[in-house]
Parts: C-alpha cells; sequence; structure tokens
C-alpha cells in the first residue's frame, strides 16, 4: 500500500486530528509569556516534533481503515505493490514489449520473494489478495476489462520463453477472475433488468398515472407498484435469489394494479391488459418447444385460448402463472442435450410430433362423412396416441407410456393421414381432369378458384407438380399476366397465392442447394485473403475494381450451378434496388442510395439476382418432356407458372416475398452471402 | 412459425444471447453462441462466448461496431420486377437496433434474442 491509496477525503480527514502544533500556535498567540518561542532553534524544534506528531497520528489514522494494513515506507509489501502497479500500468492490448515485460516482472519477482521472507505467513495466497487488493482500487467494475485483454497479450507469441512465465500466468489469472466477477455481476443485472421489462406493466403504471380521478383504490395499487418498483431496483451485492424475490413481489403488484385498473377505469385498461398478456415473458413461453410429457402439458395449458383478444386480469393472471411454470419446469429439466448426445424417446416423439403437428392439424380438420373408412382410420390411429396431437397427456397421472412405441403410433397416424390425403388428391385430380375437358370458358375459371380456394392445403400440397400447373392453368383463365388487385380479381387472387404456397420450394430443389453452398463456399474460400481485404477495404474500391469482384464471385456461383454467368454486372446511379434484367441477362447494382456501399448486402445481393438467373437457366433447360427424369425438373415448372403472374412488392409485401421465385432467391441470397460472410469472419 | 418469430427484439442496454440459426437449422435445436450487450448506439459488447467460437462472434461484433449504417430492405414499393431494395438506417436512428439484429441475422446467420 502507498501513499497513492489515500483519497482526497483523507484531507478532511486529517483537519478532525488532534491538532498537533496547537501547543505552538497557542503559545505564539501569547508574545512574551514563552521563552521556547524566543528562541530560533526553539520554534524550529516545536515545529519538527508538532509535524512528527501529525504524521503519526496521519499513519495511524490511515492504517486504521478497513482494507489497510500498516506499511512502513519502505517496506517489501509497499515496493512490491508499487511494482505491481506499475507493471499492470504499463501493459497495452496492442504492444507488449516483451523485453519490458520481462524485466518489471524480474522486479515484481524479487519483490514477491522478499515480501515472502520478510513474515512467514506471507505466501501465494496472501500475495493473490494483496493483487486483488490492487485491481480493487485501480481497476474497478468495468476497468478490469481492458485490463484482462492487456493481460491475454502476455500471452502472445514470445511469452512462453519469459522465465516469470508462472508469475505471468497467476497474474492474468487474477485479472481474468476480476474481469469475470465484474461481468457475472453486470449479467445479474441486466438479466433482472429484462426480466422486469418483460413482465409488460409500462403500458398500465402509464395509464394509471394518467388517470386524473384515480380514487382510493387505483391509488393504493399504483403506489404499492411503485414502492415494489423502487424495492425492485438493483443493489450492488443483491443475489439473483433476492432480486428473483423482488420480482416475484413486482409482479404480484403490478397484477393488482391490472386488476384495479380494469375494476375502476375498465375502458381505459384494455391497452394495459394486452401489453401484459402479450408482454414478452408470456408471447415467448407461446413458442417453446416442448421437450417431454411435462413441457407438453403445460404448454398446451397455456397456448389454450391465448391467442386472441385481451381476457379478463384474472384470467392474465392465470396465463402467466402457466408460463412461469412452464418455465420453471424447464429449468427442472435441465441443460440442453449435449450436441451428439443420443435423444431418449420420449424427446423423440416430442420432436416428431411437433413436426407434424401442422399437416396433422390440417389434415384431422377435414370434413369427413361418418362412415368414411379413411377418417375412420385416422381417428382410430390417433386414438392410440398417448397425447393429443398438440401434445397434452390423454390420461393424466397414469403409468408413464412407452414413448418407442408411441413413435410407432405416430408413424401409423401419418401413414392414416396420407392415406386420406391421397384419396382426396386423387378426388381433387378428377376434378381438375374434369374441368380440364370443359369449354375455356369464365365459368370454368371461377369453377376452379373455388376448387382450390375449398381444397384443404394440405392436399393441395401433395398434388403432382403437374396437377397444380393445370390447376394454374385453369384459375388464369385466358389470363396471361398479372391483373390488378382490385374487387373484381380477389378471388382469383386470392386462389392463385394458395396455390403458389402450396406449391412452394420442393424437397428436391433444398437437397440440391445445400450441396452448392458448400461447393461455392469451398471456392471462394479459394480466394479468402483476397476477399477478405475486399471485405475489409470495400468502401475504398473503385467501381470499376468493386465491379470486377462480384464479376469474380458471380462467374464461380455459376460455375457450381452449372449456369452461364450473368452477360455483365453495373451500377446504376438511378436505381436504390439491384435487378435481375431478364432479357440482356444483366445485374443492375443500384448506388443511388448508397447501399452497395455495404459489402455483406452487396453480396446478398449479387447471390439473390443470380440465383434470378439461375432459375431463368432451369425454366428453359428443364421445363420439357425430355427432362422429366431431371430432379429439378418440377421446380423448374413451378418457376416457369409464377414467371407470368409475378407478384409486385406494391401489390402486397407477403405475397411477393412468398411466390416461388422469390422465396427461393431471398432463401438462397441470404444463405450463400450469410456462408460467404462466416467463412471469412472465421 | 419459426423460432425466430418468436423472440422479441432486445432493446438497447440489454444483454441477449446470440444463437446460431444456421447450425440450428441442421441440429434441430438452440444453438447458443453467447451473450452480447447491446449498448444504446447499437455496439455490441461480448459478456461470454463460447470459446469454440469466441473468435468468429468476437469478428462479427467487430464487424459490426464498425459499421456508421446499416442497410435493412425496405419494405416500400418498388416499381420493376425482381427488384431488391434496402434503406440505410444511421447508427443513432432509433431504428438503428432492429435494424443490425436483422442485418446480423440475414449476412451472418446469428439471431440474437
Amino acid at each position: 500500500m502507498g501513499w497513492e491509496t489515500i483519497q482526497p477525503k483523507s484531507a478532511s480527514t486529517v483537519c478532525e486530528l488532534p491538532p498537533a502544533a496547537e501547543p505552538v500556535s497557542q503559545r505564539t498567540a501569547l508574545p512574551g509569556h514563552d521563552v521556547e518561542t524566543a528562541s530560533p532553534d526553539g520554534f524550529r524544534r516545536r515545529i519538527s516534533e508538532g509535524i512528527a506528531r501529525f504524521r503519526r497520528s496521519l499513519s495511524s489514522l490511515v492504517n486504521a481503515l478497513p482494507g489497510f494494513s500498516r506499511v512502513k515506507a519502505d517496506s517489501p509489501a509497499r515496493s512490491t505493490r508499487r511494482l505491481l502497479v506499475s507493471l499492470l500500468d504499463g501493459l497495452g492490448p496492442s504492444t507488449v514489449n516483451h523485453a519490458k515485460l520481462g524485466v518489471e516482472l524480474n522486479k515484481l519477482a524479487d519483490g514477491k520473494q522478499r515480501w515472502m521472507q520478510q513474515d512467514p505467513e506471507h505466501g501465494e495466497q496472501q500475495f493473490a489478495e494483496m493483487v486483488r487488493g490492487v485491481l480493487d482500487e485501480r481497476w474497478p467494475g468495468k476497468k478490469a476489462l481492458p485490463l484482462e485483454e492487456a493481460v491475454g497479450a502476455m500471452a502472445g507469441p514470445g511469452f512462453p520463453d519469459l522465465p516469470q512465465a508462472p508469475l505471468c500466468e497467476q497474474l492474468a489469472a487474477l485479472v481474468r477472475a476480476k474481469a469475470g466477477d465484474y461481468r457475472a455481476t453486470e449479467v445479474l443485472k441486466a438479466n433482472h433488468q429484462n426480466e422486469i421489462r418483460r413482465m409488460g406493466f409500462e403500458v398500465a403504471k402509464h395509464t394509471a398515472e394518467h388517470i386524473f380521478l384515480k380514487g382510493p383504490v387505483l391509488s393504493a395499487a399504483l403506489k404499492a407498484f411503485d414502492k415494489a418498483s423502487q424495492a425492485c431496483r438493483y443493489q450492488p451485492g443483491a443475489t439473483a435469489e433476492e432480486l428473483r424475490i423482488a420480482r416475484d413481489t413486482l409482479e404480484e403488484a403490478g397484477n393488482h394494479l391490472l386488476a384495479a385498473l380494469e375494476s375502476t377505469h375498465a375502458r381505459k385498461a384494455g391497452r394495459a391488459l394486452g401489453s401484459r398478456l402479450y408482454a414478452n415473458q408470456n408471447l415467448a413461453t407461446f413458442y417453446i418447444k416442448a421437450r417431454n410429457q411435462a413441457q407438453a402439458n403445460l404448454y398446451d395449458q397455456f397456448c389454450d385460448n391465448y391467442v386472441g383478444p385481451a381476457p379478463s386480469s384474472a384470467a392474465i393472471v392465470e396465463k402467466a402463472s402457466q408460463a412461469r411454470a412452464l418455465r420453471a419446469q424447464i429449468a427442472r429439466d435441465g441443460p440442453q442435450r449435449l450436441r451428439g448426445a443420443p435423444r431418449g424417446a420420449e424427446e423423440r416423439y416430442f420432436l416428431a410430433l411437433r413436426k407434424k403437428f401442422p399437416y396433422l392439424e390440417r389434415v384431422s380438420s377435414i370434413e369427413a362423412p361418418d362412415g368414411d373408412a379413411d377418417m375412420k382410420a385416422l381417428r382410430d390411429a390417433l386414438d392410440r396416441l398417448p397425447t393429443t396431437i398438440s401434445g397434452r397427456e390423454k390420461s393424466p397421472g397414469g403409468a408413464a407410456p412407452d414413448y418407442g412405441d408411441a413413435l410407432e403410433v405416430l408413424n401409423q397416424v401419418v401413414a392414416a393421414a396420407d392415406r386420406k390425403v391421397a384419396v382426396l388428391v386423387a378426388e381433387t385430380v378428377e376434378k381438375i381432369g374434369q374441368l380440364g375437358q370443359e369449354r375455356a370458358t369464365p365459368e370454368r375459371a371461377r369453377n376452379a378458384q373455388q376448387l382450390v380456394l375449398a381444397t384443404n392445403s394440405a392436399v393441395l400440397g401433395k398434388l403432382p407438380v403437374n396437377e397444380q400447373m393445370t390447376l394454374m392453368k385453369l384459375i388464369c383463365g385466358n389470363l396471361e399476366k398479372r391483373p390488378a388487385t382490385t374487387k373484381k380479381w380477389r378471388t382469383f387472387l386470392d386462389a392463385q397465392e394458395r396455390l403458389c404456397r402450396a406449391m412452394g420450394l420442393r424437397p428436391e430443389l433444398l437437397a440440391h442447394e445445400k450441396q452448392l453452398r458448400r461447393d461455392v463456399t469451398n471456392k471462394l474460400g479459394e480466394h479468402k485473403e483476397m476477399l477478405r481485404n475486399a471485405r475489409d477495404l470495400w468502401h475504398t474500391y473503385t467501381p470499376q475494381q468493386q465491379r470486377a469482384l462480384l464479376k469474380k464471385i458471380a462467374s464461380v456461383h455459376c460455375e457450381a450451378l452449372g449456369c452461364e454467368p450473368p452477360r455483365d454486372i453495373v451500377f446504376d446511379s438511378a436505381e436504390h434496388g439491384c435487378l435481375w434484367m431478364h432479357d440482356d441477362r444483366r445485374i443492375v447494382i443500384g448506388s443511388a442510395g448508397g447501399c452497395h456501399m455495404d459489402f455483406e448486402l452487396t453480396m446478398a445481393c449479387l447471390f439473390h439476382e443470380n440465383t434470378h438467373n439461375w432459375q431463368d437457366q432451369l425454366v428453359r433447360g428443364l421445363t420439357g418432356k425430355d427432362s422429366a427424369h431431371d430432379p429439378l425438373h418440377e421446380q423448374a415448372l413451378i418457376f416457369k407458372a409464377n414467371l407470368p403472374f409475378y407478384s409486385q412488392p406494391r401489390w402486397g409485401y407477403f405475397q411477393y416475398r412468398l411466390q416461388p421465385v422469390e422465396a427461393h432467391a431471398y432463401r438462397s441470397g441470404r444463405l450463400l452471402a450469410a456462408d460467404l460472410m462466416r467463412m471469412l469472419a472465421s | 412459425m419459426s423460432t425466430l418469430q418468436a423472440d422479441r427484439i432486445p432493446g438497447p442496454g440489454e444483454i441477449a444471447e446470440v444463437y446460431d440459426e444456421l447450425e440450428e437449422e441442421v441440429r434441430d435445436e438452440e444453438c447458443p453462441l453467447g451473450l452480447l450487450r447491446i449498448h444504446p448506439d447499437g455496439r455490441l459488447e461480448i459478456v461470454a462466448a463460447d470459446p469454440a467460437r469466441a473468435s468468429f462472434l468476437q469478428q462479427v461484433t467487430e464487424r459490426m461496431n464498425g459499421k456508421a449504417a446499416i442497410p435493412v430492405d425496405s419494405e416500400e414499393p418498388a416499381a420493376p420486377p425482381f427488384e431488391l431494395r434496402a434503406t440505410m438506417i444511421e447508427r443513432g436512428d432509433r431504428r438503428f437496433v432492429e435494424a443490425l439484429l436483422v442485418y446480423v441475422r440475414d449476412h451472418y446467420g446469428l439471431r440474437i434474442a
């Protein structure tokens, strides 16, 4: 401990010391009554004695402060501390002079040795305490983070050669522990604040505060909520358990506030109730993926009537408690499965059920007469499942089912659903055939549109691609391009959108693209350094340099795709976005908004537009009868059907994004660019 | 609905978890990479990281922290077919943090939630 540790407040403490020089001042205040002060030597001695007394008093006061130990001015402890501070002060994150560091470490090692020899009680543990004390005083809170970065540099090249490596490691470990403590506290604090925000009481509080005539009930509830909010503020040193208890109290007070608001000012309570119901704390629960029966039961209970108009405050409190119960169950069930660890039968069952739930839900909603054998088989199979299709246990409290068997039954359910869908698909195909034989009239197009709208989406999705194409032609009638979005064309547009979504992206295309992405990334990986430079210096590149690089990447992409590269890639200062020009096979990068200066976005745009290039070539090359065996033939047919009825963004953003050509281009562009950026950042 | 839609966008000052979304697609389970603090100015600070991916996360955060503006897909109508249009959102704009999280997800396959 050195004098540098004395804080300014010590100065005020000094003023309160017993006045060491008091006799002098008293005596000098009475001239002629003290002979000693009359002599210059006597006066000097008095002053020296006074100063010495003052120093002793100050020293005893400083040593009496908590955390301070009595340190002699020239003690090994003081010099060791000074050396330690000097060494840590001199560390820089970017440049570490190993020679200088070695000298400093030598000095510190000597100092440490002297200090340890001074007292048999001085050991490694006491030295670590000393380092921690120095860190607390000189690098408190977040100041430990730059220091952590600096000690990280000590582990750079050349470090292991230093003879003081163990001391260096010891210091680095202590600094890292200090930074870790800071982070842990920050995480605790931030999670606490996040949890408070996620309760969703802000609107209720704001609404209540702005009601002029609150009345005693609302006033009391608001006051209690404010008090709980105050008590919930993070205090240094608070434990996670204390914070959780404070949050529980706050949540209770918030629920009371909502109830008071609802009972006294029902008309103003709606927004506050909705805000609490759909607060992140509850909404996040809605998307939890249950992994076992206990979770699935709680999840199903929570989801029951969750979505919809905001119910009463009592119902919201119940939903919040259900959400909490589910989260607690997940916490009890322990951490997530480690990568590669096998899944248990129960987890596999719920994983499979979750995947099949949308399909089974659609199929089980099909209306069928009582005597329908397929539907009966499906219902029988569903009855044999130990749970509902949403995962709820059918016989709670009973013996745990055999989930291995349940998986088998689930496969039978899916098979039964497939059989039912296959029958409906056959019927729909027949209807399509009949419609196809009718005369081409607007009536036939309307019937086809009604057929699409009346057919279950599971059935539409399972129609053979050729039938989907025929249906598309039928609903379009003699239309050659997409009509305007008016009431007259509403039915057509709804049918067309529904059919487009049902067609979607074929599994063959997705599997094919997965391998393609690997190929593209591997090929681009051969130019990793060049691409890294381009990424980092993109904003300094001239348009010519940028264009050359884009052409290079497009050619690598096309090589992997096995298609012709675009004829040209150009910048257009009049355009904001990027375009694929079908006719002259060019990619236009709009530079009007300056977005082309963002490397990541430009890469995503390039891959997106080049995917349109590939789609064009698929449509040209794979839609003929001679390519019917090609795995991408069906997808090419879907793209071909989409092109004349391409939906512009201004006609509806989601229609635009979900149509097959755009769904594919967005997906491919995003994934390819992400793969490239991740490769460059790894 | 995807998990993506499930996650509320973290606000400035919050500590959020970062997940590898591309890895999640393959493994069909959550793949956390670490914790990030989102500063009010949109700066990302690593609070904790999976040691195996710490360097990758460090590079991504450094790159993101170096961006003065973030381009995001605009939903505004655009005239010609096949147009992909973006709008720049400057650092300091109240929408910046939201845009940044979308950007990191789109261009790096990382979900911050």
